[in-house]
């Protein structure tokens, strides 16, 4: 039983080794010329010390969480993509449903305003 | 691969698509309708559960026969036993819809986005009584739990309703995580989540030959079955896994309280069954010591801690604990009897601990605090129906006859008696004399005590009343009528037969 | 009319007959009080509400119930006398409920409920008249919860089904709790917690006995000819009788489990009291004869000596107690946990005797505490006092009422003549024949009380007539709910007995006399049902545990017979009683009280109780 596994083992091995050697090639042949903007910790321009307790504004929250969503399952579509021809119909009609699930939930976020930003 | 569906397929999930439908409609209704939402969003979701109500019951017509109707491989079943458990938890579902307007209109919940909450929640508990596999346990737990985290937030302008809704996300996400590590080490000594295979691998209740995995696996199944019994013991609120019940069940909005205090259990219980009694029936002596010890030590905590609680939804709680005890008696005794019990006690269930839930949630929406005992005095002066009514269901709760409470209390511990522990049914009844403590001091207050000066008639409202006139009925019903027991009797049929 | 099941149980006729006339009976009461629920409560123009319709109704169904069960009564088969072996159970009624589980709805009569259900509806009759005159107070609640306990007792008295049984043994207690926890005096809440936590505790103990009993018997079978025919090894009978002791005992106020008793007796308001004293205490003591003793013998036999030494003690308690009490309706109270302790003696006799005289004094005691707690009220109503040092005179000044107090306090008192005299007599002829030194000692106890009783009897009545207590005010508390209001007013009544309080007394009267000149009409009723009991119990003593018994269905007046065999052999001509009624001195082994006493007692029994016996 255990035998099957052995593949997944030399993928292991492998993912580790390659990250291992090119890491450790950059560590030792890449030129290093440091300053202070690049030691600080966002190098974006952001302060590094503020009060944590910061108020973002909620709007961001609500974006990224639709991204989410919806990303998460556009990305159902691809294996379904992968096996329609031997689904037939039946996948047809699953997709269908999904698709309309998805459109109320996207109706739903439309009307409730949460892709109003202001 | 080609997927071969048939009608019994889609038919074995038609009741689940519809609440589901149904959630998407009131989703859409909040959206567009923007008068009269709470009654229309109220119409919607009593129409869509009748509908999954007349489906479920074609369903229990069609699937008359003993044995699953999907075969083996399935990863859900249409069969009878499912379809019982999905009319208790349509029945709980009704039920607190049918008290909720009152309550919505006065904290101003958002009524479409509340009740289609309530519905996948509803959703995902009947696919969980439907499931015969350890994967869709696993999400239909998730499916339910996730609607319910929500729905304990709900009231977010109420700190104790946040922490509700946070203490349940925290404490139930990390159950979640002691349930799928059992399913893990179960499906790495069985080499299956399906568990009819798992029966086939691990032999059933008839004893058949067990395959060299049982030896080999030996410790992953022992491991396995005390960390599904974690993960299920702390949905049902069961000792000492009941820390978060009280505070949850206090903070929620009490609709929520409602459902979930019946609904949760109704849902979890027939699971619980069909991966202990059912696939891990022949490994009943490693489980039945840990269900034993949990059953005893639930009873005594449950009625021990209610009897000093003066808040309604944190004594309803403790009782709730207390019940759970008592079905899980039922269920260790594994037997045909037991498995009946279970089935029986949630209809019952449904009727009396969402009932006395109304009393709370009348008083919460006329602004009173009804989760106080205290303002029960007299109460009997100010609405005869509501403590009469609420009478019936202390009096069921605690287990008098002629109260259906009594029979399911009955077949209980006669379950646990036939199997031979008698124990654990003294255990049981002395408990029970403890629990009088408590739901008769509800009794004496509304009925014995004299009402306050000046305190005002109160008027439950034309679905309240109706709701608590039909629990009433039904409390007497199906406790007297036979033709209920010998309806969950078919139903445990269908269960334990594929067994021997 | 009632089509309760789905399969009939094999070899049980599932038969209501037409019409049901027990069914009829035993809802009869509940349907009326359900009934006088839906109806309207007019509210009066000077406060208060207009209840005589209410009234009405309540009395013409108490009514109704009790005239329904003497046609019971009247067409009981009386059978063969000489045949000790034969136990009928007559105009049954058995409908299938839930097989499975052995559940059924099997109602019938025999010789042990035949004179207890009349007395139940009788003595609730009168209850319920007294709450028309004295409860004004929500007495729609009080009626129609009195209606449904009475249903609730009639269907302990007549359930053949262990389960059925134990829902209407349950059913009867939450009209009780009600009726003393809202209509109670002072500490009620106090009294009715301690009364239901006492009684249920008991109750959930036997019910485990019943599961016990339902996944033992063959055939998952509690109907009690099944389980006569089939009872539990002799080491789970010790188990099984003493959970069903301890609900029984303690409904019954067995000795150290009495002690809600006096409570609940004084806290309740008397219509409540006469149906928790006289009625309801007896459901438990019958209920020992009806299931604990047949089908434990062998357990029987085993704890009967225990068992008397606490009776004993019980009565002894109860006369010491009720000889130090102020309070006049407390000293009832004790007086009726002491009469109790007595009738449970006479049980755990387990003798033919024995048994005869407890039922004839369970119907005695019922109907005699009913007259003495009804007249507290009317005393109460007259005095404005229940305690015995502030009143004195009552003869006086009310002769008629004084004459009934004396006739029952003469009856309390076991005056030969009167119905208690014949039962506890029968009693301790029992007792003696088990144990001579028992009988003595309860002999000898019954001197505390005459005792307790005269100073009950002398305190209200003789002396002169006492200064008038001041009229109840009018804005009246909780505590005097209880006052005796008549007919709707609130004030102290001046006259003597008017005609309609004796109404309620005069009928109890008749019944007290009537039983004790008349009793052959009783005992040739209950002889044969108890012999057949005696018979079960002396199986039990010869160690065997087994009083296998056969179930016969007689076809004609469709009689259900249970065939007990005794375990001796029938053909000996001593086993047949010739005369149920005369105990069989020449079985018993004469002990140093026994020969002294034994030539008296023959005579005696000979010419009080039965006079044309050959």
């Amino acid at each position: 039983m255990l035998k099957e596994y052995v593949y997944v083992l030399i993928l292991f091995v492998l993912a580790a080794g390659l990250t291992f050697t090119l890491l450790g090639l950059t560590f030792i042949l890449g030129p290093r010329r440091p300053t202070a903007q690049k030691l600080a910790p966002y190098e974006s321009g952001m302060r590094d010390i503020e009060p944590p307790s910061r108020r973002f504004p909620i709007k961001f929250y609500v974006v990224a969480m639709l991204f989410l969503l919806f990303d998460i399952e556009a990305i159902s579509f691809f294996p379904w993509a992968v096996v329609l021809r031997r689904l037939h119909f039946f996948g047809f009609m699953e997709i269908f449903v999904f698709v309309m699930v998805l459109l109320v939930g996207y109706v739903y976020a439309w009307q409730k305003g949460a892709l109003d930003w202001h | 691969m080609t997927i071969h569906l048939t009608a019994a397929d889609y038919g074995a999930v038609l009741p689940i698509m519809i609440v589901l439908g149904g959630a998407l409609c009131l989703l859409l209704t909040d959206a567009f309708v923007k008068v009269h939402e709470t009654e229309i969003a109220t119409g919607i979701s009593l129409a869509t559960l009748l509908l999954a109500f007349a489906a479920s019951a074609h369903l229990w017509a069609v699937n008359a026969g003993p044995a699953f109707p999907q075969g083996a491989g399935a990863m859900i079943t249409g069969d009878r036993f499912g379809q019982f458990f999905n009319f208790a938890l349509l029945l709980s579902s009704a039920l607190a819809i049918l008290i909720a307007p009152p309550y919505i209109r006065t904290s101003h919940f958002d009524a479409g986005e509340f009740l289609s909450l309530i519905l996948f929640a509803t959703a995902g508990m009947m696919l969980m009584a439907a499931s015969l596999n350890l994967m869709v346990i696993f999400l239909s737990i998730e499916l339910l739990s996730l609607a319910l985290y929500i729905l304990s937030g709900f009231d977010r302008n109420r700190p104790r309703s946040q922490e509700a809704g946070f203490k349940y996300f925290l404490l139930s996400s990390f159950a979640s995580a002691f349930l799928i590590y059992g399913m893990a080490l179960i499906y790495g000594a069985t080499g299956s989540t399906n568990l009819i295979r798992i029966v086939n691998v691990l032999g059933g209740h008839a004893g058949t030959v067990a395959s060299t995995h049982t030896v080999l696996s030996s410790p992953f199944v022992l491991i396995g079955i005390a960390l599904m019994a974690v993960g299920f013991a702390f949905k049902l609120s069961i000792v000492p896994f009941h820390m978060w019940t009280p505070d949850v069940y206090q903070g929620a909005p009490t609709p929520v309280t409602a459902f979930m205090s019946v609904a949760t259990k109704a849902a979890v219980f027939p699971a619980f069954l069909r991966v202990f009694n059912l696939a891990l029936g022949a490994e009943s002596h490693r489980w039945f010591g840990i269900l034993w010890a949990l059953a005893i030590v639930t009873m005594i905590v449950g009625n021990v801690l209610a009897l000093s609680q003066s808040s309604m939804k944190r004594l309803l709680a403790y009782s709730g604990i207390a019940h759970a005890g008592y079905v899980l008696v039922a269920m260790s005794a594994n037997n045909r009897l037991g498995a009946t019990a279970v089935a029986f006690y949630f209809i019952v269930y449904a009727f009396m601990n969402i009932g006395a839930f109304a009393l709370v949630l009348v008083l919460e929406s006329r602004g009173e605090a009804g989760d106080e005992i205290a303002t029960y005095r007299g109460l009997f002066a100010r609405s005869p129906l509501l403590a009469v009514a609420t009478g019936v269901f202390m009096f069921s709760l605690a287990g008098f006859p002629p109260t259906a409470g009594f029979f399911a209390k009955y077949y209980a511990f006669a379950a646990a008696v036939q199997a031979g522990h008698t124990e654990l049914a003294i255990i049981g009844v002395i408990t029970s004399v403890i629990s009088l403590g408590y739901y008769l001091r509800v009794v004496v207050l509304m009925f014995m005590q004299p009402v306050e000066a000046g305190a005002e008639q109160v008027r439950a409202g034309p679905l309240s009343d109706f709701m608590l006139t039909a629990s009433v009925a039904g409390l007497f019903v199906v406790g007297l009528v036979p033709w209920f027991y010998n309806l969950a009797v078919q139903a445990v049929q269908s269960f334990f037969h594929f067994t021997t | 009319m009632l089509t309760l099941g789905i399969a009939p149980v094999p070899g049980m006729a599932n038969e209501l007959g037409f019409p049901p006339l027990l069914t009829i009976l035993l809802f009869l009461p509940a349907t009326a009080g359900l009934l006088l629920l839906l109806l309207p409560s007019r509210p009066r123009p000077e406060g208060g509400y207009s209840w005589f319709p209410v009234k009405c109704l309540a009395q013409t169904a108490a009514l109704a119930t009790f005239g329904l069960s003497v046609y019971f009564l009247v067409e009981f088969h009386l059978g063969n006398l000489g045949r000790s072996s034969h136990w009928a159970i007559q105009f049954p009624e058995h409908g299938t409920w839930l097989p499975s589980l052995g559940i059924s709805y099997f109602l019938g009569v025999d010789g042990l409920n035949v004179w207890l259900v009349p007395l139940c509806t009788g003595v609730m009759a009168v209850a319920i008249f007294a709450a028309c005159l004295m409860i004004n107070r929500r007495a729609k609640a009080f009626l129609a919860l009195m209606l449904i306990a009475e249903t609730g007792m009639l269907g302990v008295f007549l359930s053949w089904n262990l389960f059925l049984f134990y829902v209407f043994w349950e059913l009867m207690l939450v009209p009780a709790y009600f009726l003393v926890g809202v209509w109670g005096e002072g500490r009620r809440i106090q009294a009715t917690t301690k009364f239901v936590i006492y009684t249920i505790f008991g109750s959930f103990i036997m019910l485990v006995a019943i599961f016990y009993l339902y996944a033992t018997t063959p055939g998952h079978n509690l109907d009690f000819p099944a389980l006569l025919a089939h009872p539990p090894s002799t080491s789970a009978q010790t188990w099984l009788f003493l959970a069903f002791l301890l609900a029984l005992g303690i409904k019954a106020a067995l000795f150290p489990f009495h002690s809600w008793a006096p409570d609940t007796y004084v806290e309740a308001p008397v219509p409540a009291t006469v149906l928790i004293a006289s009625v309801m205490g007896k459901t438990a003591t019958f209920a020992i004869v009806r299931f604990a003793l047949p089908l434990f013998p062998h357990a029987a036999n085993q704890f009967s000596g225990l068992l008397s030494i606490l009776a004993i003690l019980g009565i002894l308690y109860g006369a010491t107690m009720a000889l130090v009490q102020i309070d006049i309706k407390r000293v009832l109270a004790y007086s009726s946990i002491s009469h109790m302790n007595l009738i449970l003696l006479g049980i755990f006799a387990l003798n033919q005797q024995g048994l005869d005289g407890s039922i004839l004094q369970m119907v005695n005691h019922g109907v005699i505490m009913a007259g003495l707690f009804i007249m507290v009220a009317i005393v109460y109503a007259r005095s404005g006092t229940r305690r015995l040092d502030e009143m004195s005179g009552l003869a006086k000044a009310f002769p008629v009422m004084g004459g009934f107090l004396l006739l029952l306090f003469l009856a309390a008192m076991d005056l030969p003549g009167l119905g208690s005299f014949a039962g506890e007599f029968t009693i301790l002829v029992g007792v003696f024949l088990s144990n001579a030194w028992f009988a003595t000692i309860a002999a000898l106890v019954t001197i505390l009380a005459a005792w307790y009783m005269v100073r009950w009897f002398q305190g209200i009545v003789h002396g002169p007539v006492g200064e008038q207590a001041p009229e109840p005010t009018a804005d009246a508390s909780d505590e005097a709910w209880t006052v005796y209001e008549f007919p709707v007013r609130r004030q102290r009544l001046t006259k003597d007995l008017r005609w309609i309080e004796m109404a309620m007394i005069v009928p109890l009267a008749a019944v007290v006399i009537w039983l004790g000149v008349i009793p052959k009409p009783f005992t040739d009723r209950t002889a044969p049902t108890v012999a057949a009991v005696a018979g079960v119990l002396r199986s039990g003593a010869h160690g065997s545990g087994s009083a296998a018994g056969t179930v016969a269905l007689q076809p004609k007046r469709m009689k259900l017979v249970v065939q007990v065999d005794n375990g001796v052999d029938s053909s000996q001509p001593s086993q047949q009683m010739p005369c149920i009624w005369l105990p069989n001195l020449a079985k018993t082994k004469p002990s140093l009280p026994g020969r002294l006493t034994k030539r008296i007692t023959t005579r005696l029994t000979h010419q009080m109780t039965h006079g044309s016996c050959q």
